[in-house]
């Protein structure tokens, strides 16, 4: 483990899935192996470019052409890693990911092991223990490699909201503690009621967090994005772009998707859901009205709308009237049939502001690329996240939470039967220890060593 | 010229309140003890309050006495006041306070020490500590030339190195109550290896009784019943306290102008001295200034001794100049004519880094060599009296050849306070508070002889008698849970229904022992008391049956945590390992903790800026250490 870190490469998008792969190079020779293989459009060299800049070029293999490509740069110690990073995406399939491992490889970049960016990222101190015992939990089941990312973080999110709960009992305990040893300020003691109605809140809050901490739920499901419209405005045309397949029918006839179609992909790293819906209108039709109903419950379910409407059309009545609906923290407007006009000004611009649009043509596969790096902007941003409330929460981090609500508890009842402060304090002391269990600051050395058990240690 | 003065096996520096403690420890161990002070007048000063205890600080005082010290019986003999603080807030925090008479105070210590069998206690300004060529610690030298070889020396020199009294403009070389400071041993402590730094601390002015408007404050009785620090009672304990109040009186918005209008006026405030104050006892004007929107703060006027009319002003420490202390005094109600006796002063003197000690308080560098109270940058009497204890016993248990005598972080108060000294290290001066103690549950003051007594007994410095005191108290506890276990109280026992019924408690359908019923919140060891069934006992024994009982749920949980604690603090980190080449660990780790060499990983996680990460990854690697060193053995 503690050895001198060989240069590491592998696929971080998973087999077989949709169009985009892309390839992670991580260590001290990622920028000249990355240099060997990849020509840039303008001429730039990996090292000239700036961190986190993205350049547009194609792989080659020696003289081989092998794919087009975006290239983004990462520079350590401010990379995933911590280390030099090069992710290579492209649109080639599983065939010209592998040729392009194998060229690194033949380089003297050794191949990735399960977790090893996640280990590394660890050693690193990029992530905490219990961020890289949740990758590990997903390595060791079937998502391997590429669920690094999005596991990071997803993470953040748990331990900013474990973080705040530590930094209120704190308090609490600080103002009990300040009461005790300066009495002479503090003659009376606390007035209990305060925590009182104060631990029922953070109960409350534990108790959505267990709820929504649904194991694992996003690495099952993927990110929900669902597109959602009036009939015929490109929706299923849309998801189609975006699998490069043709899975939904599309027809020029309104009302021809009905049922809600689900299917799965990776955009950069991130695992989605994609969902096609059926078109909302007032029907008489009772299938295509059970089809609305199913589109408008999706809809409130996605991490995600994707509101497509038809830009030659402008913006309808009805659109108007679906938006109201749509918060726009969690849509992205869609103006699709960006061929059909002209003039790709907004004309309604005034009247969707606030929701971030995003102008394209399904059918001459333009725009999408934008549309997907808009989606992980999103995503890495923080404003997409599963649910809103969802967490990553693995068994381990469960246990403590619940251990962590039982001492909240037990000081509630405390206060109940009328025990002095100093008596909650242990409580509080006993749920603010638990709470660090799942962000790692308390350091239990069983936790430790299991955890660790469970990288690759190389030996 | 220097001379050959004498041998000793333990030469204490310092007659303040750790080296009291330090050479009554050394000297009852059996050891050739010399105390050096600059005063033989000034033994046991207590140049600031005149008080002893409080939260944290009483339950030191009474550990020190479970242990064999002197401190808690010379608070009690000369005690004019005592209060028990924070009854309300819990059974651990429990806090005994006591105004003690000044000089009755200090007279009483040196007749304990002058008849202390191998124990002088000599007046003498030490100068240098003597090494030999191989850096070996020989012993100390005075200014009168005098050397006096020693196996041991425990420098307890409290505020006096370098020292420096600060009024306003005025900064001249000083030391509490006139003393001259000890000067020369600071360059001597540098010239062998000693970072020295600058803390600071204050004291407010003393005033005349007869011109204190007392009318126009409010009197603070103390309680007569809040019993006594020591353990051990004796005929000079057991006196009736006389009482004497305190007064409480305020600051005001005028007091604040003035204050504020002459800052510029303080040494400190002009940015001219870089002495570290302590946060928890600032200094009147630091407090207006930091709690710049309080309006008013409290001040406590308190006796200083019996037969003395000076008054103590706490709250009011001022390192301001001397006409403008004046000013600002008079704008205090009840003070308006106060005559100043001594007016209020800043000090300054040199404090070691604590870091460089070990757990018995000798230095890591310097074999025999200890340090002991405020020269380890720590303030308080309590606070230096509990080092100096635990650095007598240790300079002892060396001499004779013994293991170190080290209190853990869950066994008390004492144990958190060295172990923040020379593991976590401070950088301003260091007051205890039992925020700082993790389990103050078990550290309770009422238990300490419970926690501690036998540890002292068995190191030698609780004597026989009290040791018996101590046995007998622990026998009648053990006999009262026996009774309370195995008493059975009818259901229709008319006392029991009366008392049930008085205390709002529910009528048991079945028969319910008296420890059962003990466990009822609304019940108590007073309240079952009518029942003729219940064990009598004198008030500490009942006291701890109570508590036992009735707090045992959260006692449990308490001592799960030190469990919890234990796994880590028993985890040793093997000495020879170079932390910079541990990947992983942040490079601030790498670097202190190849400064500190932490004994265990617990030690580890204490160290200031050693984060979690940093701690799991020490772990991940004594993990494959021991993998490693697993695989060679099956190789
Ligand atoms: N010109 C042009 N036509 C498009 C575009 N996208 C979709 N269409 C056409 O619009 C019609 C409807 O497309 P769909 O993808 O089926 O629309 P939908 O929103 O799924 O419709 P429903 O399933 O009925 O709600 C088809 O004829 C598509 O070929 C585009 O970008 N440009
Ligand atoms: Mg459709």
């Amino acid at each position: 483990m503690f050895d001198q870190q060989e240069t590491i490469a592998a696929i971080i998008t998973a087999q077989g899935m949709g169009a985009m792969g892309a390839v992670r190079i991580s260590g001290s020779e990622a920028f000249e192996a990355a240099q060997f293989l990849f020509r840039s459009k303008k001429g730039t060299l990996i090292q000239d470019m700036p961190h986190y800049a993205l350049a547009y070029g194609w792989i080659y293999d020696g003289d081989v052409l092998l794919d087009q490509a975006l290239l983004l740069k990462m520079k350590g110690p401010s990379s995933f890693t911590g280390e030099d990073v090069v992710e290579l995406q492209c649109h080639g399939g599983p065939l010209v990911l592998a040729r392009l491992l194998q060229a690194l490889v033949s380089r003297g970049i050794r191949m990735a092991k399960p977790g090893e960016f996640s280990q590394r990222a660890f050693l690193n101190g990029k992530i905490d223990l219990t961020q890289a015992e949740s990758v590990m939990d997903l390595v060791s089941s079937s998502n391997r490699v590429m669920a690094e990312v999005a596991v990071q973080q997803l993470q953040g999110s748990l331990s900013g909201k474990i973080k705040a709960f530590k930094e209120k009992i704190i308090g609490w305990i600080a103002s009990i503690e300040a009461e005790i040893d300066f009495p002479d300020e503090f003659p009376v003691g606390l007035v209990t009621s305060v925590f009182e109605s104060e631990i029922k809140v953070m109960i409350q809050q534990i108790d959505a967090l267990l709820e929504t901490a649904a194991y694992g739920r996003i690495y099952r499901e993927g990110l929900r994005l669902v597109f959602y419209g009036r009939p015929n405005v490109g929706k299923s045309s849309l998801l189609n772009g975006l699998l490069q397949q043709k899975r939904a029918i599309v027809t020029a006839e309104p009302g021809t998707t009905r049922d809600v179609l689900e299917e799965r992909m990776m955009i950069q790293g991130i695992p989605i859901l994609l969902m096609d819906t059926a078109g909302v209108r007032d029907t008489g039709n009772l299938a295509e009205q059970e089809g609305v109903e199913r589109a408008r419950g999706a809809a409130a379910q996605a991490d995600l709308v994707l509101f497509v409407l038809d830009l030659a059309q402008g913006l309808t009545e009805e659109d108007l009237l679906l938006l109201r609906d749509l918060d726009p923290e969690k849509t992205l407007l869609i103006a699709n049939k960006a061929d059909l006009v002209t003039n790709r000004v907004l004309s309604f611009e005034e009247k969707v502001k606030g929701f971030e649009v995003c102008i394209l043509s399904a059918m001459e596969q333009e725009g999408i690329d934008a549309l997907i790096q808009k989606i992980r902007e999103r995503f890495e941003s923080g404003t997409l996240t599963a649910g809103n409330e969802a967490v990553l929460i693995n068994h381990r981090q469960e246990g403590a939470l619940f251990q962590a609500r039982k001492a909240l508890e037990s000081a509630q009842e405390g206060l109940l039967r009328g025990e002095t402060t100093d008596l909650l304090s242990i409580d509080l002391q006993d749920a603010w220890s638990y709470l660090g269990e799942i962000t790692g600051e308390t350091v239990k050395e069983a936790v430790v060593t299991e955890i660790f058990a469970r990288f690759c240690l190389g030996k | 010229m220097a001379f050959w003065a004498g041998e000793y096996d333990c030469i204490v520096v310092g007659g303040g309140h750790a080296g009291c403690e330090a050479a009554l420890a050394a000297a009852r161990l059996g050891c050739q003890t010399l105390l050096l002070t600059i005063s033989r007048d000034q033994i046991a000063l207590m140049p600031c309050n005149p008080s002893i205890g409080g939260p944290a600080k009483g339950n030191i005082v009474r550990e020190i006495d479970a242990l064999g010290g002197e401190m808690g019986v010379n608070a009690d003999a000369t005690a004019l006041q005592a209060k028990l603080l924070n009854t309300g807030k819990g059974p651990a925090v429990h806090a005994l306070r006591v105004q003690s008479d000044r000089y009755q105070y200090q007279r009483r210590m040196i007749r304990v020490l002058d008849r202390q069998d191998h124990l002088l206690v000599r007046q003498n300004v030490v100068v240098a500590v003597l090494l030999d060529a191989t850096g070996t610690l020989v012993g100390i030298e005075a200014e009168t030339g005098a050397q006096y070889r020693s196996k041991t020396v425990i420098l307890c020199t409290g505020t006096y190195l370098d020292s420096r009294i600060i009024r306003g403009e005025s900064n001249v070389p000083g030391a509490p109550v006139g003393q001259m400071p000890a000067y020369g041993l600071s360059d001597s402590l540098r010239s062998i290896g000693f970072d020295l730094r600058r803390f600071k601390t204050g004291t407010p002015p003393r005033l005349h009784r007869r011109s204190i408007d007392f009318s126009k404050m409010t009197i603070q009785p103390g309680d007569p019943k809040s019993g006594h620090f020591s353990f051990y009672p004796t005929e000079e304990t057991r006196h009736d306290l006389p009482d004497i109040p305190c007064y409480l009186t305020y600051t005001n918005a005028q007091t604040h102008q003035i204050i504020r209008d002459n800052l510029g006026r303080s040494l400190f405030y002009t940015g001219e001295l870089p002495g570290i104050g302590p946060r928890y006892c600032p200094s009147i004007e630091n407090k207006v200034i930091r709690f710049h929107d309080k309006d008013r703060h409290q001040l406590f006027v308190e006796p200083e001794g019996l037969d003395s009319q000076e008054y103590y002003f706490q709250g009011f420490s001022s390192a301001l100049p001397e006409d403008v202390q004046e000013k600002f005094l008079h704008t205090v109600a009840g003070m308006e004519n106060a005559e100043v006796v001594r007016s209020g002063y800043a000090i300054e003197y040199d404090a070691i880094d604590s870091l460089v000690l070990r757990h018995t308080l000798e230095s890591k560098s310097i074999k025999g060599l200890y340090f002991a109270g405020q020269v380890n940058g720590t303030s308080g009497y309590e606070e230096a009296a509990a080092q100096g204890l635990m650095a007598g016993i240790n300079a002892a248990l060396a001499i004779h050849g013994k293991e170190p005598f080290i209190l853990t972080r869950s066994q008390a108060y004492i144990g958190v306070l060295i172990d923040d000294l020379v593991v976590k290290g401070i950088s301003e001066p260091y007051r205890m508070l039992t925020s700082t103690a993790e389990y103050r549950l078990l550290l309770r003051q009422d238990n300490a002889d419970l926690r501690l007594s036998e540890a002292g007994y068995r190191v030698g410095l609780l004597s026989e008698a009290r040791y018996q005191i101590f046995l007998q108290k622990k026998a009648m506890i053990e006999e009262g849970f026996k009774t309370l276990r195995e008493t059975v109280i009818s259901p229709k026992d008319e006392i029991l229904i009366e008392l049930m019924t008085e205390n709002h408690s529910v009528l048991p359908k079945h028969g319910l022992t008296l420890l059962e019923l003990l466990r009822r919140p609304e019940l108590s060891y007073a309240a079952l008391k009518a029942l003729p069934q219940m064990p009598k006992y004198p008030l500490e024994v009942e006291e701890q049956l109570d508590i036992q009982v009735r707090y045992e749920g959260y006692i449990d949980k308490q001592e799960a945590q030190v469990r919890q604690f234990n796994k880590l603090e028993q985890k040793s980190l093997p000495q020879d390992v170079d932390f910079i080449s541990i990947q992983g660990l942040s490079m601030e780790a790498r670097e202190k903790l190849n400064l500190h060499k932490p004994e265990t990983l617990g030690h580890a996680s204490r160290i200031t800026g050693i984060t979690p990460a940093d701690i799991s990854v020490l772990l991940i690697y004594l993990e494959q250490q021991n993998l490693r060193s697993s695989k060679e053995r099956n190789v």
